[in-house]
């Protein structure tokens, strides 16, 4: 498979995008990422305040957690040149089923003898056990499997790799 | 990881099954050593394995005996508090497969790779920050190994009844004899064959669990009669521990090098494409064990149909005793040396790599004959984590607690952030790892001499992680006009593929 991306030889002698296609998807899952984590910084500092403070500790980390897990992820997946494409859907998909969870699981009433069951569970451990946990397990491989390559790795990829490495690390 | 010991497991089919079991780890291990020549071979399996045998010694390195012994007894203690600690699983194996599978098999497309620092290095063109990764993984991986041989001193105490001394040297002599011979290709090898026991043996188990504790619905009514914090989402804990649970569990997978290090051995980097979709599998079926055991013993002591568990590492060994036909719990008492086994010899490679190929590196200087090294020192570590073992069960216990952390908060940043950003700097690697070198250790120390206690939810590892992650941004932005001089041209080639 070829890609259609690839821009004139640098200085260097290896071939890559040109400057204007740099993704901005990059850009802003590196801004989500430090962002992220100066707000789960935050969510543990509540914990050293007094309990009107520390409520909101879990429901910050319930809501940064993932979505900075997710910035990491598409500052993995994203392509140089590319936006997310096809990864789009999936990734909010799985990232709302997961942000879902922690809120729900935050939010719905503690659970009691006469609470119904889900599944056999109780209805917020169901949230968290099948919604966070069962649910994603197997979109996110299915969809790496089905676009690696289109967007992961590309014979392309490895051929100017090796011309990387042909030209030495200097 | 347990530090109590374990009911007694002396049956012939148990004793049986578990020779039966070494002899197959010392076969493969014997077959593994004839191809063994050179050091590539013994730290990397000569960058020639498959997809299925990637995916499943993955596996089998990432579960170590907490799988199956420490976690059911977690859940039985804590109830769902304790699944937070696995929960990631659903994201982790993606992530990890976008984020450092393709870069770190690339890399060795260009470089010669054989450890996680040598990545380090490469990416920043920094001896410093090799030598100071290496540094890292080499205390984490002795108190790791320490936990991880005391607990394998208990199963074969438990199983043989050699005492408890005697058994730590005995397991540590036969991981080390496949580990020390054959070095990573016997471990890989080992791995796919304890891999698969250990999910076959999961995969029956939670199938008993149900079986005895009347289905999740059966079980969660007799929970919620006596118990019902126990299945409330968070379980017994606060919802920000069992949170941050999920955070140190789901980003620290991302600098896990006994795991990581593996991607490097890939004979082909296209066959990337189905690995997490078959480690998710392999992993989703060896963890079932972990919830269901916990959570059937939790309600069959609350229904009076087994007496209370001495301690909460009694869940497993009680479970299979009273509950499953005795093969079943002999497989899954071998199962439980083969988690413990195929992390020991993981760790005792990266440790070995570390002192062989990694700190002569950072001393500017390479060792003569690495393979000879390798197995010189694989033999140095292994004798200092039995030796540790035999200490307290506290202090070892205390030892284990900050390896996951360690690793986290010194390679997250500077290996999975930095090989998918290339306004990281040097400077901001060599501060990052640092600090959480220096963060994670005083920390944990302070805490374990009891100088101060945390909030409940925050702990020693997530701040460090957080910590050095944040000296990462910042530093990198104050020395970004060093960055580029930094990126040698094959590596950016790397990153931008």
């Amino acid at each position: 498979m070829t890609r259609a991306t690839s821009g004139a030889p640098h200085p260097d002698g290896i071939p890559r995008p040109r400057p204007e296609q740099r993704s901005d998807a990059r850009t802003w899952a590196f801004r989500v990422l430090v962002l992220g984590i100066v707000g789960i910084a935050g969510a543990y500092a509540t914990a050293f305040f007094p309990p009107s403070i520390a409520r909101f500790g879990p429901w910050i980390m319930a809501v940064l957690m993932p979505v900075t897990m997710f910035a990491m992820m598409v500052l993995g997946a994203v392509r140089t040149g590319r936006g997310l494409q096809s990864l789009a859907w999936p990734f909010a998909l799985v990232l709302t089923l997961v942000v879902g969870g922690f809120v729900c699981a935050l939010a719905l009433p503690v659970e009691t003898v006469d609470t119904p069951l889900w599944f056999g569970l109780p209805r917020r451990a169901a949230v968290i056990l099948f919604g966070v946990g069962l649910l994603p397990l197997f979109v996110l491989p299915l969809v790496y499997a089905f676009t690696f390559d289109a967007l992961t790795l590309t014979d392309d990829d490895i051929a100017r790799v090796r011309a990387a490495r042909m030209h030495g690390s200097r | 990881m347990q530090s109590a010991e374990l009911p007694t497991l002396s049956q012939p089919i148990i004793g049986g099954v578990a020779i039966g079991y070494f002899v197959i780890v010392a076969i493969i291990g014997t077959w593994a050593t004839r191809r063994t020549r050179s050091a590539a071979d013994f730290f990397v399996a000569g960058q020639g394995i498959g997809l299925f045998t990637l995916a499943i010694a993955s596996m089998a390195a990432t579960l170590s005996g907490f799988a199956f012994i420490g976690g059911p007894g977690l859940v039985y203690t804590v109830g769902l508090g304790a699944v937070f600690i696995v929960l990631p699983a659903a994201l982790t194996n993606s992530m990890g497969a976008w984020v450092m599978a393709k870069r770190l098999r690339l890399l060795a497309e260009v470089r010669e790779m054989m450890t996680i620092p040598d990545a380090i290095g490469a990416r920043y063109d920094s001896r410093l920050a090799q030598g100071l990764s290496a540094v890292a993984i080499i205390i984490a991986v002795i108190g790791y190994m320490a936990t991880n041989i005391l607990a394998l001193g208990l199963v074969i105490d438990a199983i043989f009844g050699t005492g408890l001394s005697a058994s730590i040297w005995i397991g540590t002599v036969i991981v080390l004899a496949y580990s020390v011979s054959g070095g990573i290709l016997a471990g890989i090898y080992n791995d796919v064959f304890q891999g698969t026991l250990m999910a076959v043996a999961s995969a029956a188990v939670f199938w008993y669990a149900l079986q005895a504790g009347g289905g999740f619905a059966g079980m969660s009514r007799t929970i919620l009669a006596t118990e019902p914090g126990v299945l409330g989402p968070w379980g017994t804990l606060t919802p920000l521990a069992a949170l941050s649970f999920y955070f140190v569990f789901g980003l620290g997978s991302l600098g896990q090098p006994h795991v990581i290090h593996k991607f490097f051995m890939l004979r082909d980097p296209r066959r990337l494409k189905w690995f997490p979709l078959l480690m998710t599998a392999a992993l989703f079926v060896s963890l079932l064990l972990f919830i269901g055991v916990g959570l059937a013993m939790k309600a069959l002591v609350l229904s009076g149909a087994t007496p209370a568990l001495g301690t909460p590492d009694d869940a497993t060994p009680t479970f299979l005793l009273r509950f499953t036909p005795v093969p079943l719990a002999a497989l899954v008492f071998a199962s439980v040396a083969a988690a413990i086994m195929s992390t020991v010899n993981s760790f005792m490679s990266i440790g070995a790599a570390a002192f062989t190929h990694d700190l002569p590196v950072a001393f500017g200087t390479r060792m003569a004959n690495e393979l000879r090294w390798g197995r010189i020192w694989t033999v140095v570590i292994a004798l200092v984590a039995a030796v540790v073992a035999q200490a307290s069960g506290t202090l070892v216990a205390f030892l284990g607690i900050f390896g996951w952390g360690l690793f986290a908060s010194t390679l997250v940043p500077a290996l999975a952030v930095g090989l998918n950003w290339q306004g990281a700097t040097r400077a901001g690697a060599v501060w990052s790892i640092a600090t959480g070198l220096v963060i994670t250790l005083s920390l944990e120390t302070l805490a374990y001499v009891k100088v101060f206690s945390f909030p409940s939810g925050v702990t020693a590892s997530a701040i460090a992680l957080v910590l050095s992650l944040l000296v990462f941004f910042v530093v990198s932005r104050f020395t970004r006009a060093t960055a580029a001089a930094t990126l040698a041209p094959d590596v950016r080639a790397v990153m931008e593929a």
